[in-house]
């Protein structure tokens, strides 16, 4: 699943928001020692930058600070000679990981993943559940962070356990009107690192029997599902059913091969869906696997539904 | 070594007791006296320089804000709506159409004889440009086959041409933003915002190499020196990937320029860079400065994204407000690190809104850490208004004022971004002055050209390309704006001890001038010839 590049991550969100704690969080998760994986961060960081820069230098040597960023202003622009570097290292990086600024628009951030050697994975927004509702009256700051949250893939809800059930209320009901894209808690920077990196290898399938015990919109668990197959109506067909993904779902990754039609790699991140056709690749496998919350029974209808009609893909990857 | 007595026509000193002297009496790279030859000779024997006898001298001009790019920039041709100088002294002229740009372009394309080299050029500005945006058809017409990528003023776009597209596979589908498409469903051949310019890599990877070339430096400092300018800030800087270069160059004895290294503070380790730049002050030579950090809040009035306060930009603008670089809540955590360290902030904030936070950020550090003459400075401080002064008055924050907007977009102010009554208070030298705030005023290279006579010219006339004189009432006199573009902009780099004035002790720093500021009419000021400069004592002929 290496795809065309090195994949990016952009991790954003306001001030204070918990950017840094989650990236920590990933780089210390035994996933990515377990697995050897290399992840680069690059942190364009303020104020206790200190702190948050030399807790991070300690779990990882792949740390890059900006010491010169993107700004308008400035044109000798450091991302791009920053991003060269680590595309040209002798053993690239599995994972891009970029904190940029807390004013800055991640998503504007995240279309330098588009430079060569490099693959846009997502963009995850922090959002700080006890401050929201009062940061967004905020004439100075409402605004970026409204915009944030809008162009965003994915918000990583922080900071809940800070947060009262009434202010928890307020911070869910207005994320709803800014993104139709998945809501995720993450307390103290625990999260499945699959979320933000959409690699794993413990796949479990996934269990639509599980009862919804009121853990459903708690960090997403691990739960899994792995598609051997699914039915491949052309590019088109997977991109609309991809994109009618039930909001739990976080992640989707992996590829599906159709003999008439060669492979398709699929990436989901929250709202962003990519397929990439590749119908000349031989690799005529099948794995997909999606990250949801625990048994959200839209999502057990979602794939479902899919499945139903599966007979003809089964066949065609079954036959491979 | 004997000392030496430049006389001339008239020397303005910009000391208060002496102001005007017939002559100059140097030690190497000091100033000794001024007064009448005949006075000087209570100093002993000196040989008497005449060579500009019939020129006017005043102290080098100092500018506390412009960016190293300047030079390295012209290794393009320029396609700019307003003429300007290169640093070999060549003049170009504007290119006020459409036609005019593709005609600049086309000669340029001539001179290239390797067919896959790209054209780059740079300074290319819609705002001023009737008629149709240029696009890559237009484009098309100067070459087929050769990638050409034009950068433009502002720099947050560009716009080539297909070969272009084509080299680096900008097609119809690409999936990032900032590729805006044309009628066709294809890319129009505009590049918004660095992230899409970087996809047309050899065009715009192009640019960058050539701007830390050390012929950039060179060139930085000959446009310096053509104008008058013997100290210039380069604000904005990085240790790892600046400094040394500049170090490197600047060792040599004819490099005719004192540069002040501003670090870039908005982004990284703030007490690891406020460390870097007193270790680097320990060191520091006579032509490479240190002590100044640069943070930015904004961004700027023209592309919409200054931080206003209400009532913000005229409605046809379409945007709510502009953009921060700095979470506001962040700013006195940022700016603390460098003030207790004893460092001097140089701060860009184009809105009054972004001054209010800056304003605010420096009383609250000051509480925390009382500082006498700190010198912090508002850098552009486009819109302050009188409340704002009178407080940065009281806090001791200096305002360098970007006068140069008046004449350059002036217009378009009064027009497209803040109307009439605001543009008249853009810039509002007077006021400054009245509230005694520390005031100097800056080009910003390369996005107005360097040239303090212009800059006064500004701060005196305020007077608009079509003709209106913007806030009469804010314009000040010649002698307080060549104070403020000497002596105003040494006492914010915390100079003003060695440079700003031709007195006893300080250094030999001159612009030589063909004519007096202060007796020329107002009007004519931005057109004094300028003959070069002496740096130090060396004398350095402007080309
Ligand atoms: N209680 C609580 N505190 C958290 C949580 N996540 C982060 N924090 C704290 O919030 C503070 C800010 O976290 P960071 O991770 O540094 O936030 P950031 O977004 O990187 O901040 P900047 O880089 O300064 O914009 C730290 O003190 C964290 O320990 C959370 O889920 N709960
Ligand atoms: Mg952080
Ligand atoms: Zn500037």
């Amino acid at each position: 699943m290496s795809g065309r590049g090195i994949p990016v991550t952009v991790v954003g969100g306001y001030l204070g928001a918990g950017k840094t704690t989650i990236i920590s969080e990933l780089l210390a998760h035994s996933f990515a020692e377990e697995h050897q994986l290399r992840i680069a961060v690059l942190v364009n960081d303020f104020g206790d930058v200190n702190i948050d820069a030399s807790r991070i230098a300690r779990q990882t040597d792949d740390i890059i600070e900006l010491a010169n960023g993107c700004v308008c202003c400035s044109l000798i622009d450091g991302f791009v000679e920053t991003l060269d570097a680590i595309a040209a290292w002798p053993e690239p990086p599995d994972h891009l990981v970029i904190e940029p600024s807390g004013v800055a628009d991640p998503m504007s951030v995240a279309q330098y993943a588009y430079l060569p050697g490099f693959q846009l994975a997502g963009v995850a927004v922090a959002v700080d559940a006890d401050a929201l509702p009062t940061q967004l009256t905020d004439k100075r700051i409402g605004p970026s962070i409204r915009r944030q949250v809008e162009r965003g893939d994915l918000v990583l809800l922080t900071k809940t356990d800070l947060a009262s059930e009434a202010t928890l209320a307020t911070t869910r009901s207005t994320l709803a009107t800014l993104t139709d894209g998945p809501i995720v808690e993450v307390t103290e920077g625990q999260l499945d690192p699959a979320v933000l990196l959409g690699l794993t290898t413990t796949l479990t399938e996934f269990d639509a029997t599980e009862p919804d015990d009121g853990t459903a919109h708690h960090p997403l668990a691990s739960t899994l599902a792995t598609l051997k197959s699914i039915p491949v109506d052309g590019k088109e067909g997977l991109q609309t059913w991809l994109e009618s993904a039930p909001p739990s779902v976080v992640r989707a990754k992996g590829s599906v091969f159709d003999r008439a039609e060669g492979s398709f790699d699929i990436d989901l991140v929250g709202n962003r869906v990519r397929v990439t056709h590749r119908p000349s690749s031989r690799e005529a496998v099948s794995a997909f696997i999606v990250l949801a919350a625990p048994g959200d029974v839209a999502v057990t209808e979602w794939l479902a539904d899919r499945s139903l009609r599966s007979d003809e893909a089964s066949q065609s990857s079954t036959g491979s | 070594m004997t000392r030496t007595i430049y006389t001339a026509k008239t020397i303005r000193t910009m000391w208060a007791a002496n102001p005007t002297a017939e002559a100059v009496l140097v030690d190497d790279d000091l100033i000794v006296a001024v007064g009448s030859v005949a006075s000087l000779q209570q100093w002993g024997d000196a040989t008497v320089d005449d060579r500009f006898a019939d020129k006017v001298i005043i102290p080098g001009f100092v500018e506390a804000h412009t960016h190293g790019m300047a030079g390295g920039i012209w290794s393009s041709p320029y396609v700019g709506f307003y003429p300007r100088s290169a640093p070999d002294g060549t003049r170009w002229e504007g290119c006020e159409d459409l036609d005019a740009t593709l005609d600049r372009l086309r000669e340029a394309e001539a001179q290239l004889d390797d067919p896959s080299q790209p054209l780059l050029a740079w300074g290319l500005d819609p705002i001023y440009l009737q008629g149709e945006r240029l696009n890559r058809h237009h484009l098309d017409t100067v070459s087929e086959q050769r990638p050409i990528f034009v950068f433009h003023a502002s720099g947050h776009l560009a716009t080539v041409n297909t070969a272009m597209l084509e080299a680096h596979d900008i097609g119809a589908d690409h999936p990032a933003e900032g590729i805006p498409k044309g009628p066709d469903g294809f890319p129009n051949g505009e590049l918004q915002e660095p992230a899409a310019m970087a996809l047309a890599r050899s065009g715009f990877l192009g640019i960058l190499r050539t701007l830390s070339e050390p012929q950039a430096l060179w060139d930085f400092a000959r446009i310096a020196r053509n104008v008058g300018v013997t100290t210039a800030t380069d604000l904005g800087t990085s240790p790892s990937k600046d400094w040394d270069r500049w170090a490197t160059e600047t060792t040599d004895d004819e490099y005719p320029l004192r540069v002040m290294m501003a670090a870039q503070g908005n982004f990284g380790a703030s007490d690891e860079l406020a460390t870097q730049v007193l270790e680097r002050m320990e060191q520091q030579s006579d032509r490479l400065r240190f002590g100044v950090v640069k943070l930015m809040l904004d961004g700027s009035i023209q592309g919409y994204t200054a931080r206003l306060r209400s009532p913000g930009y005229l409605p046809q603008a379409g945007v709510e407000n502009g953009l921060w670089l700095l979470p506001p809540d962040s700013v006195a955590d940022q700016l603390a690190a460098f003030h207790d360290a004893g460092l001097t902030v140089h701060c860009h904030t184009n809105g009054d809104e972004a001054l209010d936070i800056f304003l605010d950020a420096v009383e609250t550090v000051l509480r925390k850490t009382p500082r006498w003459d700190h010198r912090h400075t508002s850098q552009h401080c486009q819109l302050a208004h009188r409340d704002q002064l009178r407080r940065m008055a009281s806090l001791g924050v200096a305002a360098n004022m970007f006068t140069n907007h008046l004449w350059y977009w002036g217009d378009q102010h009064r027009t497209m971004t803040v109307g009439e009554d605001r543009a008249a208070a853009m810039n509002a030298c007077r006021s400054a002055l009245d509230e005694g705030v520390l005031l100097s005023f800056h080009s910003d290279a390369p996005i107005t050209p360097m040239g303090p006579l212009h800059t006064m010219w500004c701060a005196v006339n305020r007077l608009t390309p079509s003709g209106v004189v913007l806030g009469p009432n804010e314009r000040i006199t010649p002698a307080e704006a060549l104070e403020a573009a000497t002596l105003g902009a040494a006492r914010q780099l915390k100079l003003d001890n060695e440079i700003g004035s031709i007195e006893p002790g300080k250094k030999v720093d001159f612009a030589i001038l063909d004519d007096d500021p202060l007796a020329v009419a107002p009007e004519a000021i931005r057109d004094i010839g300028v003959w070069g400069t002496v740096l130090s004592g060396r004398i350095h002929k402007g080309s």
